[in-house]
């Protein structure tokens, strides 16, 4: 077994050769600064430490780095713990799950059973969410998929 | 891993939901990280699954606490009694154990109390004292003066113990505001320092303190404190004594328009009105016969009534030893050395008792 580990990872890092798609993920911070004029800005701060109840934005972004198109991109993000789904900021509607990734669908399809009552999924329910772009991805394109959290 | 299901609609299993919702959010210090993945496929060949770097931030303090007052009315004492104690629940919201440190302020007087008395006092003896849990102040066992390592979302009572001033008519109130402040709970049975929060912009990677906190009755928002105020209202017995004189009988005109000549009968009627909101108890009066009258064996009569002011010489009979034995109530009257004295016991609030006796003019 250890062999067949050895030799899959040794298959992944040969993989790049020939197509690497690479996402990076970052957490950034919403901040609402109030202008002296009375206007209001938002501003996104990087996310070193956050108070419980403060919105972030998690963007994972991607990259195809190889020399080939990369087709049926699929990006799955689970919504890390603590972290409430508000919603969906770039990238479109993706597919959810509320049940961590055991069953998908439109947020609006999904149902949540608690104590033998059944109602509609919110955001705040989701566990996971994932992307599937419909065009391929040619070589050195990107673009990103993004969505904000609160923390509980 | 890449095909879809196509699926329209489905029922999803509850329980899995990814956050502590506890109300005072994701304790402090955590690190919360997203790391995503990517499956795709080149030339029709399913690739790795890549995952992304673990994007992460640390979880701030947020300081909250409530502060409130247990019962929702004042504490009803009387002038002068000791060790009164007024109680409180402080509820640590934070999102981490802490310290709590505790003080007792007086209310200015002349200020509106928290259930609408006004100041007219100052508690003395004030301590503050925590509950060991029990609920129940319990001088013995309720000695910590400090909250000490209280967790995020519970509760402990606090006790404030004073002693109320004598001086004060009934229906006067003695306010106080307890305040809690937050301090460090690191270190178990130590008091902590009280928290500051983080100044200036947020420091990457560490755990700042952030201050989350209402304005309690006598603090501001966003200090790390937190405030509420109770009363104590006086409730006191307070009595208003009248004495009233009238001619009965003399030996010329008899009962009809009796004049004070020697020989005339007197009565005094001595009115004790209690225009508190207790019952005074022990109550004694006491008269002096008034020189160059005699006293009227037997004519001492305790717990009569008035009627607009009027004496309605009536009562309980009582004879003139100072036992209690052969009366008919509890209510002694005596006469001995030229005093008369009768003991009226209790008398309720709002009540209004008469204590009579009679003379002869010499």
């Amino acid at each position: 077994m250890k062999h067949l580990l050895l030799g899959l990872s040794a298959l992944a890092l040969a993989a790049p050769a020939f197509a690497d798609v690479r996402l990076s993920s970052t957490v950034q911070e919403e901040i609402v600064i109030q202008k002296p004029n009375g206007g209001r800005e938002v501003k996104l701060i990087p996310a070193d430490s956050v108070a419980p109840g403060d919105t972030v934005i998690v963007r994972v972004a991607y990259a195809n780095e190889s020399e080939k198109p990369a087709s049926d991109i699929v990006i799955s993000n689970p919504v890390p713990e603590h972290l409430s789904l508000v919603d969906i900021r770039e990238g479109g509607e993706p597919a959810y799950s509320v049940d961590g990734g055991e069953t998908w669908g439109a947020l609006s399809a999904l149902k949540i059973v608690s104590g033998g009552e059944t109602r509609a999924a919110k955001a705040a329910d989701v566990t996971n969410v994932r992307w599937r772009l419909t065009q391929p991805l040619a070589p050195g394109a990107s673009g990103a998929v993004a969505f904000s959290a609160r923390l509980d | 891993m890449t095909r879809f299901p196509r699926l329209l609609a489905m029922t999803a299993i509850a329980g899995l939901a990814s956050g502590g919702a506890w109300a005072s959010g994701t304790t402090a210090g955590s690190t919360i990280s997203n790391t995503a993945t990517v499956g795709y496929t080149v030339g029709g060949v399913q690739q790795p699954d890549v995952n992304s770097n673990a994007a992460s931030f640390v979880v701030d303090m947020l300081v909250n606490m409530s502060v409130a007052e247990v019962g929702g009315s004042a504490t009803v004492v009387v002038p002068g009694a000791a060790g009164q104690v007024s109680a409180f629940t402080v509820t640590n919201t934070s999102n981490s154990t802490l310290d709590f440190l505790l003080a007792a302020t007086q209310d200015a007087n002349g200020t509106t109390t928290a259930f609408g008395g006004t100041d007219a006092g100052n508690a003395t003896n004030v301590h503050v004292y925590v509950d060991d849990g029990d609920g129940v102040f319990n001088p013995a066992q309720d000695t910590a003066t400090y909250i000490d390592q209280l967790a995020a979302d519970a509760s402990v009572k606090v006790f404030v113990v004073a002693d109320i001033p004598f001086g004060l008519a009934n229906g006067e109130a003695v306010g106080l505001t307890l305040t809690a402040t937050a301090a460090s709970g690191t270190a178990a049975s130590s008091q902590g320092a009280a928290l500051v929060a983080t100044s200036g912009a947020d420091t990457p990677g560490s755990m700042d303190i952030v201050f989350g906190d209402a304005a309690g009755d006598t603090d501001s928002a966003n200090d790390g404190k937190y405030s509420d105020d109770d009363e104590y209202r006086i409730s006191s017995a307070t009595m208003l004594i009248s004495k009233i004189a009238r001619v009965l009988s003399d030996p010329f005109n008899g009962t009809t328009n009796p004049k004070p000549v020697p020989g005339a009968v007197i009565e005094y009627c001595i009115v004790m009105q209690n225009t508190g909101s207790v019952s005074a108890t022990g109550l004694i009066v006491t008269d002096t016969v008034p020189a160059h009258t005699t006293y009227v064996t037997g004519s001492i009569k305790s717990a009569g009534s008035v009627t607009s002011g009027a004496c309605n010489s009536d009562g309980a009979t009582e004879d003139d030893d100072a036992s209690d034995s052969g009366e008919p109530d509890t209510a002694t009257g005596s006469f001995a050395s030229g005093v008369v004295t009768v003991n009226l016991a209790t008398v309720a609030a709002s009540q209004t008792l008469t204590a009579l006796f009679r003379t002869t003019i010499d």
